[in-house]
């Protein structure tokens, strides 16, 4: 086991209790964010080069999006450690009744290649703001941001209680062997299932945060050009590898009609007459994505785009109309820059249709009439929901981002990733007197002993009461 | 298999027509469960007798009282705790509805255990009905009266598709688990909570285990060892020791060892009287497995108080063992009998490398006058919950989340959690299709001016 002997320096480390205190978290964090602004150059240059992502997109999801999530919690973590008093019956008004928020122990966040920073750097400020230590996997196919990582962040965290751990899945399936009191794990639903799989062996609690398809509905009654903005913006964004990227459309023959143009306009407007030109528009990350997604756009027919790059790994923001169900396009998680629109009939159709898929991660819905929108909303199960944008609800810390179903299980984001990585331990302190009050619960037992035990402990339903 | 596939087809069915969302449905299912409580009491007292050899008020306090609480708390908390719950917003968001939403699961499966074998399938029940879902419940087998018991009455109150009972050992259960649900709470032992999780991850279902372990219940030298004493005494030997919140063992300074079994001993006859095994408040070991198991701790140790046992009764006395060694069987396994081995501590620092040393567990206790030991004992250690200066009683606070941590074991329940546990909040964040000049920020073409606005 090549591992173990870094997880128990991290055991011993997190049992001698250091990461507890405080003042010892708000020094890590701090750590994290001086990470963040002095790295800042060579993490937006290491992501172009693994998928040409675009400073632009770059900054905003890699540095603001996770100093905004770092100072969330520096605001709030005093607060959020705090014990939370619950109420007590009459029997207990002279104890005291908490929730006690302990950290876990020794955590393990592994990390997808798409967002390569925030989705390892948001779980881990839970994580150490929740008092863990923790191992770090990030992905070895973003392999420039994954050595990047490996070589500085241990220039701001503290050694002992955070590692870096690189490798493929060889290593990754090692690394799973060791026991970990937290494993977070960003990625597809089959990895996700190994990963659930692997910590079952150790009575592991996991959050899995997987992917799916995501459809997005647009009705009859909307403002098409800003629909189409909407939509291109949130397909094309990182060209298309967004776990939470509108996959498909579906709509009407006719909306469809107003769309093809607004969308073609949107797509210029953003990038250009010819895209591949665009400092703005990103690539696949590998050879193996781009092969895939060449021959997803196969399903269908070409209406916007198709033009691809094997060299530079580029396919243009493409639209594809006359998809079938059955076609390939369907069948798995596009996670590239094609927008396939499947026509139905009118709403309900759209809705039967999402809801004989597997729950996706988010459902998207455009209607100038907020009752359409809410009509989605409340006949359908995803992870998230987006009315009338694409992407948006995760950007808001206050909502939790997670799946379910096929989508994940767990959530995070601002107070929800704090909480993930904290037990919420029930605790009773009580007062060694009045044991008299004690008496009816002792044995011998007896009707009047239990009336007494009715009486103190039960709850009695508003509105029930009979005047005496 | 074919039948097993069938009722949850049959769940899954009920639970997509729609009907079980309405909280009018939901709160009528609840209400129906009350009834049933209260009108075949006689019955499912009868059960646990036939059972576990509990008495009626016994029988009456530890599993009906519990179950018409929850009940009523639940309908009574029930819109409050569905309702969406709008949540902070920023600059961006500001004209913008944004709030998490509670919606059910699906087809949720609920594995209880034997030696609460009523209100252990129960109150996850209560949860489950609260948050909308169709549910699969699977009664211990080893508890069959009660088993039988709920496989009849259940139908005989509630929907019949949506919430269904499935009775059998370890070969139905295995069956069952190959059917995908979209929760699992299940209750038991770590070696079945492992194999539980682990048939979960094939569909991707989260889990809530309710696992056990070795609770610790550390007495210092400060504190009222005749309050304690009782209260441990209660805690310990309730349903015979068969209670996965039990004190297991002592940890205390060898100078206050012998006043401790002292103090038991009184309080056991104050409680069982002079001859434990005619009270008709003591209760007895589940089967002839358990009894021989826990018997086999009892070799190789001084047996200060009790030992005496009948195997065609599955009677064990009240049994304590003192100087034990941390080395020995009896410590090396969650006892769930009415034995309580006491192991010598000389401080508290060795107490708490004690505990450390060992699997997180899933409840921990701590005995002293004094405020600030008490504290240090919840601070440097790890427990699911747990209770200073009494037994059990964090467990019956319904404010507070009953779980475990570690192999004790993961996520919780109880009141709010149950609904919480067995619910989906889903984010939502709904916008105005107009304003769209607020979002040309974030479009390309980028600037990096642009992006410091």
């Amino acid at each position: 086991n090549p591992y173990a002997g870094l997880v128990s320096h991290l055991r011993a480390s997190w049992l001698s209790g250091k990461t507890r205190p405080m003042e010892y978290r708000v020094a890590q964090l701090e750590a994290l964010g001086r990470f963040l602004d002095d790295k800042k150059q060579e993490i937006l240059e290491a992501a172009e080069l693994d998928m040409g992502k675009p400073s632009f997109e770059a900054f905003f999801s890699e540095i603001l999006l996770c100093k905004n999530e770092l100072n969330i919690t520096l605001n709030n973590l005093s607060h959020w450690m705090k014990d939370e008093h619950v109420d007590k019956n009459l029997v207990m008004q002279l104890d005291s009744a908490f929730i006690r928020k302990d950290p876990y122990g020794v955590v393990l966040i592994i990390a997808p290649w798409n967002y390569p920073i925030q989705l390892f750097l948001v779980p881990l400020i839970g994580a150490i703001a929740a008092g863990n230590c923790a191992v770090i996997k990030p992905s070895e196919i973003s392999k420039n941001t994954e050595r990047l990582v490996a070589e500085t962040l241990s220039c701001y965290l503290d050694n002992d209680c955070f590692a870096v751990v690189t490798g493929g899945v060889p290593e990754t399936t090692r690394l799973l062997e060791n026991k970990f009191d937290y494993i977070f794990f960003t990625g597809s639903s089959p990895v996700g299932r190994i990963v659930m799989t692997a910590a079952a062996k150790h009575l592991t609690p996991v959050t899995l945060e997987l992917g799916g398809k995501n459809p997005c509905y647009v009705s009859d009654t909307c403002d098409v050009t800003n629909v189409a903005r909407r939509v291109a913006w949130g397909r094309f964004f990182n060209a298309g590898q967004t776990c939470i990227a509108p996959d498909y459309l579906l709509c009407t023959i006719e909306m469809q009609e107003k769309l093809m143009p607004a969308l073609r306009e949107a797509i210029t407007e953003f990038f250009g007459p010819n895209p591949r030109e665009s400092p703005d528009f990103g690539r696949i990350v590998s050879d193996k994505q781009f092969r895939r997604l060449r021959t997803l756009l196969g399903s269908g027919r070409v209406a916007i785009g198709g033009q691809t790059d094997e060299a530079e790994r580029y396919i243009a923001p493409t639209v594809l109309v006359d998809v079938q169900p059955s076609d390939p396009i369907m069948q798995e998680e596009i996670f590239g820059p094609i927008l396939p629109i499947v026509v139905i009939a009118n709403m309900d159709e759209a809705i039967d249709f999402i809801n004989a898929r597997p729950r996706p991660l988010a459902v998207y819905a455009f209607s100038c009439d907020s009752k359409i929108v809410n009509q989605v909303l409340e006949r359908t199960s995803s992870g998230g929901f987006c009315g009338n944008d694409t992407l948006m609800h995760v950007t808001l810390p206050s909502l939790p981002f997670g799946g379910i179903g096929n989508g994940g299980l767990g959530k995070y984001h601002g107070k929800f990733t704090f909480d993930t990585f904290s037990h919420h331990r029930g605790c009773l302190h009580r007062n060694m007197g009045l044991e008299t009050l004690n008496t009816p619960r002792y044995p011998p037992y007896t009707q009047q002993k239990l009336g007494l035990l009715t009486t103190t402990f039960e709850v009695k339903r508003r509105g029930t009461c009979t005047l005496l | 298999m074919e039948k097993m596939q069938q009722i949850v087809g049959r769940a899954r069915a009920a639970f997509r027509s729609g009907r079980s969302r309405p909280l009018e449905f939901r709160i009528q299912q609840l209400k129906a469960l009350e009834r049933m409580v209260q009108e075949k009491e006689k019955e499912i007292l009868a059960a646990l007798k036939a059972d576990l050899n509990k008495s009626g008020p016994n029988a009456y306090s530890h599993e009906i009282l519990g179950v018409l609480r929850e009940l009523a708390l639940t309908m009574e908390k029930l819109p409050s705790w569905a309702a969406p719950q709008p949540v902070k917003k920023n600059l961006l968001t500001m004209r913008d509805e944004a709030y998490i939403g509670y919606e059910p699961l699906g087809v949720v499966l609920v594995i209880g255990a034997w030696n609460y074998p009523f209100v252990l399938v129960m109150q996850p029940l209560i949860g489950a009905i609260a948050a909308g879902n169709a549910v699969v419940v699977k009664p211990s087998e080893v508890s069959e009266n009660t088993a039988r018991l709920v496989a009849e009455l259940l139908p005989q109150y509630l929907d019949k598709d949506l919430y269904a009972v499935v009775t059998g050992g370890v070969p139905e259960t295995t069956e069952l688990l190959t059917q995908r649900f979209d929760h699992i709470l299940y209750t038991g032992n770590s070696t079945v909570g492992r194999i539980v999780m682990a048939a979960a991850a094939k569909h991707l279902t989260p889990v809530t285990l309710e696992l056990g372990g070795k609770s610790p219940c550390y007495i210092d030298k400060d504190c009222d060892l005749a309050v304690a004493c009782r209260r441990i005494t209660w805690g310990k030997y309730m349903n015979c020791g068969q209670t996965c919140i039990a004190p297991d063992y002592i940890l205390c300074d060898p100078s206050i060892q012998s006043k401790v079994v002292e103090n038991i001993k009184a309080t056991l006859k104050e409680f069982y009287g002079e001859d434990v095994k005619s009270s008709p408040d003591y209760g007895k070991i589940i089967n002839q497995r358990h009894f021989k198991r826990i018997l086999s701790l009892l070799e190789g140790q001084k047996i200060a108080l009790g030992g005496e046992t009948d195997e065609a009764s599955c009677f064990i006395a009240p049994t304590i063992l003192t100087d034990v060694s941390p080395e020995s069987k009896v410590m090396e396994e969650e006892i769930f009998g009415p034995v309580l081995p006491i192991v010598t501590v000389k401080s508290v620092e060795e107490a708490i490398e004690f505990i450390n040393l060992r699997e997180k567990p899933l409840a921990l206790y701590v005995f002293s006058n004094n405020k600030q030991l008490i504290k240090r004992v919840i601070a440097e250690t790890s427990s699911g919950g747990m209770t200073a200066n009494d037994v059990i009683m964090h467990s019956v606070v319904p404010d507070l989340p009953f779980g475990g941590v570690g192999h004790s074991g993961m996520g919780a329940y109880h009141g709010r959690y149950s609904f919480e546990t067995f619910s989906h909040r889903r984010a939502c964040l709904i916008k105005d299709l107009r304003w769209e000049v607020v979002n040309k920020l974030r479009y390309p073409p980028g600037s990096m001016e642009m992006m410091h606005l």
